[in-house]
């Protein structure tokens, strides 16, 4: 007995690489994965996930030292406590085969056609890039989703943000991406703070007082709304939040990601 | 999400998780190279890699990056496993600090997140051999005179030497299965990378933790503050640095976050980017408790300064 428990003790190293193993895989299973980290590294977590889990084993079947506590207890905590807490934040998202690969579900159908008007559909980093890039493709009608972001300021003089978190690796280098929205169409109501919208327009130039009203916006993370173009809608709807709210991807050329 | 939740602690639980899975990979990565470094590379072979004097030392350190790039995260295992084979203190950490940054793909993003301006990307790669050069010399001093780093305190899992406290009973290390002899390389490798990466995690959970913690609950009056620095060059910039700090952002990611600080100007953004590839919270954590205090200081306070002054500098004449 007191061997199999020396035999335990000693592999409590390796499980705790098991463990955090486990914890990825399922994690990736919920189809949540890309509330973390970016889905086009989805395959670095499986690959990781995948090393410790052959390391954890290997540890686990033929330890090399006796086990450090601090490293157990703070590592024992993260995964049981750290790990486990996003089960309690989080439900299940449908996934294709067993795992989330929202990247890849790109509609395809690069146009949206509104009141017999052709809109290219583009997501807000996207066009961002474009109003700095090509400055011939500015004036185009373009369709974007966003969520709306009201301000005191930017209500007195009838105007709002709309604006998408954009990550490139994971939840900590996250940034707003977006753009003012100005000269709303006759008969349309400034939309709730926080309303996604899809919103048919163009890009103009901002209005001058731009820089003295920018608003200090608080946010979990940085933003970056365009200094110097806005968004002129013909049109405004307001839509439920997309099953993929960030935009994890930037193409230079249509099919926008959208 | 569950919205019952309280926001900001839903926040500092994603932020802290996301932190740690960005990370994670590198960490790995860096244990793998440094178990396999130690595996496979003899003491006599590897010295034999270490040019002559001082000087040369410092070039290779600089330019190793370039060979085996690797993010902040992943150049710490590697480095104390180095040092503990007798690579020396220059050499080492002037790796350690050129790496991050001294690599193609740092190098791309930071030409992509600024949208092709190529002064982004000399005066990164400036400000980073800069604070290699200047830290690296001045951590190795501080190693030689001061520092308490020793091989068995850097490597406390050195292969199959009996840790402290081991008192070989009934431990499966000491058993036939487990001796020296039947363990094939494939094995050790596995458990060396395997010490290795449970040795570094633990300060990479204190500061995924701790930029959670400033994530989730700091940040909204931090962004207030900031907004009211970008007329100082002095304040834009201290302040850009204490962030990059605090917010322990990958060095391959970080120049689309600094980007985003379009209003503070080009130097805060510099700034940023320069002092996050080589100090942040994690990586404080696991300076300390890797080379010891005084290096340690030396490896915080040192870039610090010199990515501080550099930016006044460069502000002031240049832009």
């Amino acid at each position: 007995m007191k061997r199999i428990f020396a035999r335990i003790f000693y592999s409590v190293e390796g499980l705790l690489l098991i463990a955090l193993s486990l914890a990825m895989g399922l994690l990736m299973a919920s189809g949540n994965h890309w509330l973390y980290i970016s889905p086009r590294f989805e395959w670095l977590s499986q690959l990781t996930a995948l090393v410790l889990l052959l390391v954890g084993i290997l540890t686990a079947w033929r330890p090399g030292r006796r086990p450090r506590l601090s490293a157990v207890i703070i590592f024992g905590g993260f995964v049981v406590f750290g790990i486990g807490a996003n089960y309690l934040v989080l439900q299940p998202r449908p996934t294709d085969w067993g795992f989330s690969r929202p990247h890849r579900v790109v509609d395809e159908d690069p146009y949206k056609i509104h009141n017999g008007v052709t809109y290219t559909r583009i997501n807000l980093a996207e066009l961002y890039e474009l109003s700095e890039g090509r400055p011939e493709k500015r004036h185009l009608p373009y369709v974007v989703r966003g969520m709306v972001q009201r301000d005191p300021q930017l209500d007195s003089v009838h105007e709002f943000l709309v604006l998408r978190t954009l990550v490139w690796c994971c939840l900590a280098d996250a940034i707003l991406v977006g753009f003012r929205v100005q000269d709303l169409p006759q008969g349309h109501e400034m939309p709730e703070n926080g309303q996604w919208i899809e919103l048919f327009g163009e890009l103009t130039e901002a209005s001058p007082h731009w820089n003295d009203q920018a608003p200090h916006i608080t946010s979990i993370f940085p933003m970056n709304t365009h200094p110097r173009y806005a968004l002129t809608p013909h049109h405004i709807r307001p839509i439920e939040e997309p099953p993929m709210a960030f935009i994890f991807e930037i193409r230079d050329r249509k099919p926008y990601a959208y | 999400m569950n919205t019952a939740l309280d926001p900001n602690l839903e926040t500092f639980i994603f932020m802290t998780t996301a932190i740690f899975m960005e990370a994670a990979p590198f960490v790995l990565l860096g244990s793998l190279i440094a178990a396999l470094f130690e595996t496979f590379m003899s003491q006599d072979r590897l010295l034999r890699m270490v040019p002559k004097g001082k000087p040369l030392q410092t070039l290779w350190g600089l330019g190793a990056g370039m060979v085996l790039p690797t993010c902040e995260c992943g150049v710490v295992p590697i480095v104390r496993r180095f040092m503990a084979r007798g690579i020396p203190p220059q050499m080492a950490f002037t790796y350690m600090l050129a790496a991050p940054v001294i690599n193609p793909l740092v190098l791309l993003s930071t030409y992509v997140a600024f949208r092709g301006d190529g002064w982004m990307v000399l005066g990164r790669a400036f400000f980073a051999l800069v604070v290699a050069l200047v830290g690296g010399t001045a951590a190795a001093l501080a190693t030689q005179y001061l520092g308490r780093f020793s091989p068995a305190r850097a490597t406390p899992s050195l292969p199959m030497a009996p840790a402290e406290g081991h008192h070989h009973q009934n431990c499966p290390c000491c058993t036939a299965e487990g001796s020296r002899g039947e363990r094939s390389r494939f094995a050790r490798v596995c458990v060396l990378t395997a010490q290795e990466f449970l040795e570094m995690s633990k300060y990479l959970i204190i500061g995924c933790v701790v930029a959670g913690l400033f994530k989730a609950y700091l940040w909204g009056a931090w962004g207030g503050f900031l907004s009211m620095l970008t007329g100082s060059l002095h304040l834009s910039v201290g302040a850009m640095m204490f962030m990059a700090i605090l917010l322990c952002i990958c060095s391959e990611a970080d120049a689309f976050v600094a980007a985003s600080f379009w209003a503070f100007g080009k130097v805060p953004q510099l700034a940023f980017m320069a002092i996050g590839s080589a100090v942040d919270l994690k990586l404080i954590f696991a300076f300390f408790a890797v080379f010891g205090t005084h290096t340690a200081l030396v490896l915080t306070v040192v870039p610090t300064i010199v990515v501080y002054f550099l930016s006044i500098l460069l502000g002031t004449i240049a832009w």
